[in-house]
């Protein structure tokens, strides 16, 4: 037992040893990166509110009407990214195979617009299926096509089930449960093939200004684990 | 026609609130489901809410307790709880309960036979018997205490999913009746919606292999990849096809109606109910 004793003396001796060493190395350093961060965001803060004032602009436009996304490189190449429809829903009628360019998309000749807005994350601690609980993040959208207006509640982002266990859903998946909430806008017309290739457009430009709107201005930021609160032992 | 609304319809909040909003609703008809946050008062909330008239069937991981305790029949499970669950329904004078057929790893078995594919299906034989011995011992359990078991019909997993449940295709379902002649099942419409065949007739076929052998009936709809228990319209797939369903067999309706006020889940109820009559 004493020669156990004595090894943990030394051991915390050595522990000592390098804290008295280093620690004060590792605070300077720390020093240093607090006092350099704080310049570069001082350097950086127009430009921030440049960027949040140009985001809310782009906001606005998107609430206003988003089709003038239809013509930016950004929907293009979002829309070339997307991979294709995994299998064709049995409430889908026909099968709708959009341009690949959405500059030959009709929505280009709508004559209402489509506002988007109110874009929020939505968390739901208790939410089930049918055989599990678990915790989903999603979110929640308002969009109005010409006179008819509907707010989507939830479109499911991650479904985390415990510790080693969650369902992320792809941006084909949310368009699919988009397109497929955004047939109410219709309801209870039947929806003729034109109404059907307009809704698949409409569910492409949502989910590109949901991108868009959940923007956050980019700062500068450092980290680095030996600046982070130590952890207790 | 015996219309019952699972509390899964509106869950997320505790058994009693449920109970309330659905009887306020006019439902007096309700199956105990997954859903609702458990707590001590759940058991109470039942007992009192059926000493008031309101009638109940039992389905799988259901809420009676403090604790939600989720289960697959394709692993080997102690009965114990079964068995206090059980004793339960039976105090309740609740004398229908199913169950979910258990899931197992469904990893691709097709391709050439080789070790790969050996493997998995051993380890879906292995499950299969798991199950099977599972059933029989919880339908001894169920049957001691005068209750009905019954086994739900599954839907496919996507290709991304790494497990499979069992009952999900025709040929898994002949095999358990084949199996157990006598037991009962529950026949879920929606779930013939995903990720199946589309044709009519396929689906059509499951309808008719357990036909004479339905429990209830469980109604829904989704968008064909998700089992999303959403609104019944009259595009859902199986409103053309109603009138091929057995007579007399209870129907619990499994749409989501979360957060949904009294009015809006009584105008729901009665649209469902007006379909079936």
């Amino acid at each position: 037992m004493t020669n156990g004793i004595a090894l943990l003396d030394r051991y915390h001796q050595l522990i000592q040893s390098h804290s008295a060493e280093f620690e004060p190395q590792i605070h300077q350093l720390e020093q240093q990166v607090h006092t350099e961060i704080a310049r570069l965001r001082e350097q950086e803060a127009v430009l921030v509110e440049n960027q949040v004032s140009a985001l809310a602009e782009l906001k606005q436009a998107i609430e206003t009407d988003a089709c003038f996304l239809l013509k930016t490189s950004g929907f293009q190449g979002f829309v070339d990214q997307l991979p294709p429809k995994k299998s064709q829903s049995w409430r889908t009628k026909s099968a709708i195979k959009l341009s690949a360019n959405p500059f030959d998309w009709s929505l280009n000749q709508a004559e209402q617009p489509l506002k988007v807005s109110d874009y929020e994350m939505t968390i739901d601690p208790d939410d089930y299926d049918d055989e599990n609980t678990h915790t989903s993040f999603g979110y929640s959208i308002q969009v109005k096509w010409g006179e008819s207006s509907m707010k989507i509640e939830r479109i499911l982002l991650k479904q985390v089930y415990g510790i080693n266990r969650e369902h992320g859903r792809s941006q084909r998946d949310q368009l699919e449960q988009i397109e497929s909430y955004l047939e109410d806008l219709w309801y209870p017309k039947t929806m003729s093939l034109q109404d059907e290739i307009v809704l698949a457009e409409i569910s492409y430009l949502v989910l590109y200004a949901v991108s868009l709107l959940a923007l956050e201005p980019r700062q500068v930021s450092f980290i680095y684990d030996s600046t982070q609160p130590k952890k207790e032992d | 026609m015996d219309l019952y609304v699972s509390l899964s319809a509106y869950g997320g909040v505790s058994t009693r609130q449920a109970l309330t909003v659905f009887a306020d609703a006019g439902v007096q008809k309700v199956e105990l489901a997954i859903g609702v946050k458990p707590d001590a008062d759940a058991s109470i909330a039942i007992q009192t809410f059926r000493q008031q008239g309101m009638q109940f069937r039992a389905h799988h991981a259901f809420v009676w307790e403090s604790q939600h305790r989720p289960f697959n029949l394709a692993l080997p499970l102690k009965m114990d709880y079964f068995e206090r669950m059980a004793d339960w329904l039976a105090q309740q004078e609740i004398t229908a309960y199913s169950v979910h057929p258990g899931q197992y790893g469904g990893d691709s078995c097709s391709g050439r036979l080789d070790a790969r594919q050996r493997l998995c299906q051993r380890q879906h034989e292995v499950a299969w018997q798991q199950f099977l011995a599972n059933l029989e011992r919880l339908d001894e359990i169920c049957k001691q205490r005068q209750i009905e078991l019954a086994v739900e019909t599954m839907y496919s997993s996507s290709k991304e999913s790494r497990q499979r449940y069992f009952l999900d295709d025709l040929e898994s379902i002949q095999a358990l009746r084949s199996a157990r002649p006598d037991l009962k099942w529950v026949l879920d419409l929606s779930h013939l919606n995903i990720g199946r065949d589309d044709r009519i007739e396929e689906r059509l076929k499951v309808i008719d292999c357990i036909a004479d052998r339905l429990s209830e009936i469980h109604i829904s709809d989704n968008d064909g990849q998700h089992d999303l228990h959403s609104r019944i319209t009259d595009k859902t797939w199986w409103i053309p096809w109603r009138e091929r369903l057995p007579t007399g067999i209870p129907i619990v309706l499994e749409t989501r109606l979360n957060h949904l006020p009294t009015t809006a889940i009584r105008a729901e109820y009665e649209q469902v109910r007006s379909l079936f009559s």
